[in-house]
């Protein structure tokens, strides 16, 4: 549509300002062009109706050896700056109603309709700048899914049937445009090596970019399916093979991790189904939902939780018998005691959480500081239960306190 | 559609490209790479302004000799009472809370030593020896001789005067450059009008397309995303960061579609400034691409170095985004920043204070700020107001000198023509009541 039909069919909202330039950008137009028509059409307007508009004018001329391009408001100002500037000219910049409600604030657009152009203006081979990580902050979700999808596919390339029957008909769609808007890309490159070494390696892949999506839908979608006889047959598969050594040791992580997640959701069922009191099916849907909003609320503490179980696999093992017994009493301990002594003095003797004994008795190296420190941070909610449910405590503890100080 | 006169580009800033990252090396290097280099350029000029009469000596070779006339070429060192110390901030003997610096740190008292590979002597020379006017790390030969007192007397001083100057190719059109800095855009919001009349003005749409047609490039010279420091509030400072850190991103953003836009019109070179993301040391490294995806995909947009040389068609152009010349207005007398400029083109040296005062990375086996050749075109971007001259120096040498004020102050720019080197402010502005 051009200016002039626009102007004709009342299209242009003069209530508000409008840019001259704003509308050599819609129409592409020159901006004289723009600024003749306009003028013309507001001239017209002016006299067949009692509309008055309110113009701004850029004047540019000379003033004292500088350029100067000035914006001012109405006619006499423009005649003023008209005869104060050498070699003076003077152009619309914009109009709008009279007297109309205030206009927004102005909002600088960058420019696309050029005048003047490059003679040769030419894209570099690199159209998509390969960010590394980095990107300008301008994220795009879409983008960044793709990826995700693109890299799974590939992944399992035996058990894609299997999948297409779990996945939404939506989700096997967006899979299929992945494969066949990859070819050429990096996953064709791995379909290219001998595929007895890729398939292992995709495998593992796939099952480690599973848990960094991070999402709990995901996980949920995935706990009928990750037995652990899928996972031990990777890691043999993985073992067999130890040429693609990163990926198999992210693999053996990312599988234990799992199983890890998968104990600390069903203690976190537990903790919120014991609740939930009611037998209704859409009471039952209802708190499933708000689990899922409980669950995925806990989402953003998972990375640190991950790190901390793998920190916790091993010397949990070993010290899971050792500390039991310590973990009761030290649970009992868990209220302050305050009494009076021999001598009269108000002795405050202070809770000792459930976790300090395990800092102290660790043992010097590195591997169970860090369990230490991962222990203090994961306190089990069936531990911070029991805790809150343990009695007052009893002066036979508070004794066997100072006997171990 | 009118098309852009093509003119002849080179960009000559590769000197100022790190290779290497190693932070460790002593300045010492620097220093001393500086006065080797620029003895070696001296030599020849002292021996054909004062004849082979007097001879060129080191201070060594004096060994407190009096009345003795000889050049000595060596580095002045300004000893300064209030020079910012960072050894005298943290001396834990004077157990002071840190003082906000000064904005000039010059005096009357301040004390010139030179200094050559060996030894130092105080100079002294009345009118001669502006010391108000010198700085630390300028390299120069003095004439003169020893007295009693152990003082170097004076009598002439001898800058490198920034070498030979090529030739400038006299066209009928001639091909017209834009320098613009400090665009601020986290400030942007209060001259949207300017900056809308500055585009479309680039575009040649406001009646001087055929003006348009011979503008060939144009350079940003510095502090794009913001013109001043950060403001650091002691409570909730991550938060505050945080905030800070988003501002940067959206204005990175904000830039790389503006920058995108004005390509597709004109060449456009983007220099990093002293508040831009970028390194802070001098040479400021070019952004790196990934800031400016979208720009970054016109082969007429490029990042550049700061200090930035280029060649365009015959002209050479030597441009910094102001920080040397702000650091020379604080350790110097000089009265604005055209003084400051048109001194260090005198010197030789395009960032003489650096690395004393001015942050700049340790080179061990180079100097690249020394000026081997004489610009056609020197400017310096921020600065307070606009100024500009035709600097005549020795053999008719002629460079245009110009201080390019910050957009977000003035909302000027300037153009220079860079064949006839005729120089012009553009002003944008708006009188509304």
């Amino acid at each position: 549509m051009s200016l002039q039909q626009a102007l004709e069919d009342c299209l242009i909202d003069f209530d508000r300002r409008v840019l001259v330039t704003d509308l050599l950008e819609e129409y592409k137009l020159t901006y004289k062009e723009a600024h003749e028509k306009l003028e013309a059409y507001i001239k017209q307007q002016e006299n067949s109706s009692a509309v008055k508009y309110e113009k701004r004018f850029v004047v540019h001329g000379m003033l004292e050896n500088d350029e100067q391009y000035t914006i001012v408001q109405g006619d006499d100002k423009l005649k003023e700056w008209l005869s104060k500037l050498e070699n003076s000219q003077y152009h619309l910049y914009s109009v709008e109603v009279a007297g109309g409600s205030k206009s927004a604030a102005p909002i600088f657009k960058p420019m696309h309709n050029v005048e003047v152009k490059l003679a040769k203006l030419e894209q570099r081979s690199t159209v998509k700048p390969q960010t590394n990580g980095v990107s300008n902050g301008v994220h795009k979700p879409a983008e960044i899914s793709k990826p995700s999808s693109s890299k799974e596919e590939p992944s399992k390339p035996d058990n894609n049937a299997e999948e297409q029957k779990k996945t939404p008909p939506s989700e096997q769609k967006s899979k299929a445009k992945a494969t066949t808007a990859k070819k050429g890309s990096i996953g064709s490159f791995f379909a290219a090596a001998p595929a007895a070494k890729t398939q292992p390696a995709k495998e593992t892949k796939a099952a480690a970019t599973k848990p960094a999506a991070g999402s709990m839908d995901n996980f949920f979608k995935k706990q009928p399916k990750s037995s652990s006889s899928q996972s031990s047959s990777i890691k043999k598969e993985g073992s067999a093979e130890e040429k693609n050594t990163s990926i198999q040791l992210f693999a053996e992580e990312s599988e234990e991790s799992s199983d890890e997640e998968e104990k600390l959701d069903k203690l976190r069922r537990n903790v919120i189904g014991s609740g939930d009191e009611s037998d209704e099916p859409d009471a039952k849907q209802k708190a499933n939902s708000k689990r899922r909003r409980i669950v995925d609320s806990d989402d953003e503490e998972q990375p640190q939780k991950k790190s901390a179980e793998k920190e916790l696999q091993k010397p949990q093992k070993q010290q899971q018998e050792e500390n039991e017994e310590e973990e009761s009493m030290d649970v009992e301990e868990a209220t302050n005691e305050t009494f009076l002594d021999d001598d009269g003095f108000v002795i405050t003797v202070k809770a000792k959480k459930p976790k300090q004994p395990v800092k102290k008795k660790a043992s010097p190296t590195t591997a169970t500081a860090a369990l230490a420190t991962a222990t203090k941070k994961k306190s089990p909610p069936a531990a911070s239960k029991s805790a809150k449910e343990t009695p007052k405590v009893k002066q036979g503890s508070i004794t066997s306190f100072f006997t171990k100080k | 559609m009118a098309t852009r006169l093509n003119c002849a580009y080179e960009n000559l800033s590769s000197s100022f490209l790190l290779t290497t990252t190693d932070y460790q090396k002593q300045f010492c290097h620097l220093y001393t790479h500086r006065l080797a280099e620029m003895t070696r350029l001296l030599t020849p000029l002292a021996l054909k302004e004062w004849g082979t009469q007097v001879p060129i000596m080191k201070l060594c070779e004096l060994r407190g000799e009096q009345n003795v006339q000889c050049i000595i070429i060596g580095t002045i060192y300004k000893h300064q009472a209030h020079k910012p110390s960072i050894l005298r901030d943290i001396s834990e003997e004077n157990q002071l809370a840190p003082q906000p610096q000064r904005q000039n740190y010059s005096e009357p008292e301040d004390k010139l030593i030179l200094e050559d590979e060996l030894q130092r002597v105080r100079l002294q020379g009345g009118e001669f020896l502006d010391s108000y006017k010198l700085a630390t790390g300028i390299v120069c030969a003095v004439k003169g001789g020893t007295d009693s007192d152990g003082f170097f007397n004076v009598e002439n001083l001898l800058f490198l005067e920034s070498g030979p100057q090529k030739p400038l190719n006299v066209k009928k059109e001639g091909s017209k450059l834009v320098l613009i800095s400090g665009l601020d855009q986290l400030q942007s919001h209060n001259y949207v009008e300017a900056l809308n009349m500055f585009q479309y003005w680039l575009s040649g749409c406001f009646g001087n397309h055929s003006e348009a047609q011979t503008q060939v490039r144009l350079i940003v010279a510095g502090n794009s995303v913001r013109s001043s420091a950060m403001a650091h509030v002691p409570t909730l400072q991550v938060a505050r960061q945080q905030a800070n850190a988003n501002d940067t991103v959206q204005a990175i953003s904000q830039l790389d579609n503006w920058f995108a836009s004005w390509a597709k019109a004109i060449h456009v070179d983007v220099m990093p400034g002293a508040y831009d993301p970028a390194n802070f040391m001098l040479p400021q490294q070019p952004f790196h691409k990934c800031m400016f995806p979208l720009a970054a995909q016109l082969s007429s947009f490029q990042s550049v170095a700061n200090p930035y040389v280029c060649r365009l068609d015959s002209a050479l152009v030597v441009g910094t985004s102001g920080q040397n010349i702000a650091d020379l207005l604080r350790s110097t007398s000089l009265d604005s920043s055209l003084e400051a400029l048109r001194c260090t083109l005198k010197w030789g040296h395009v960032a003489p204070t650096a690395p004393d005062t001015l942050a700049c990375y340790p080179y061990i086996s180079s100097d690249p700020f020394i000026m081997k050749e004489c610009p056609h075109l020197y400017f310096a971007g921020n600065c307070e107001k606009f100024e500009t001259d035709l600097h005549v120096g020795s053999d008719g040498k002629r460079t245009r000198l110009v201080c390019l004020p910050s957009f977000s102050k003035t909302q000027s720019i300037a153009v220079i023509d860079l064949a006839t080197l005729d120089c012009r402010q553009v002003k944008f502005s708006m009188e509304i009541e």
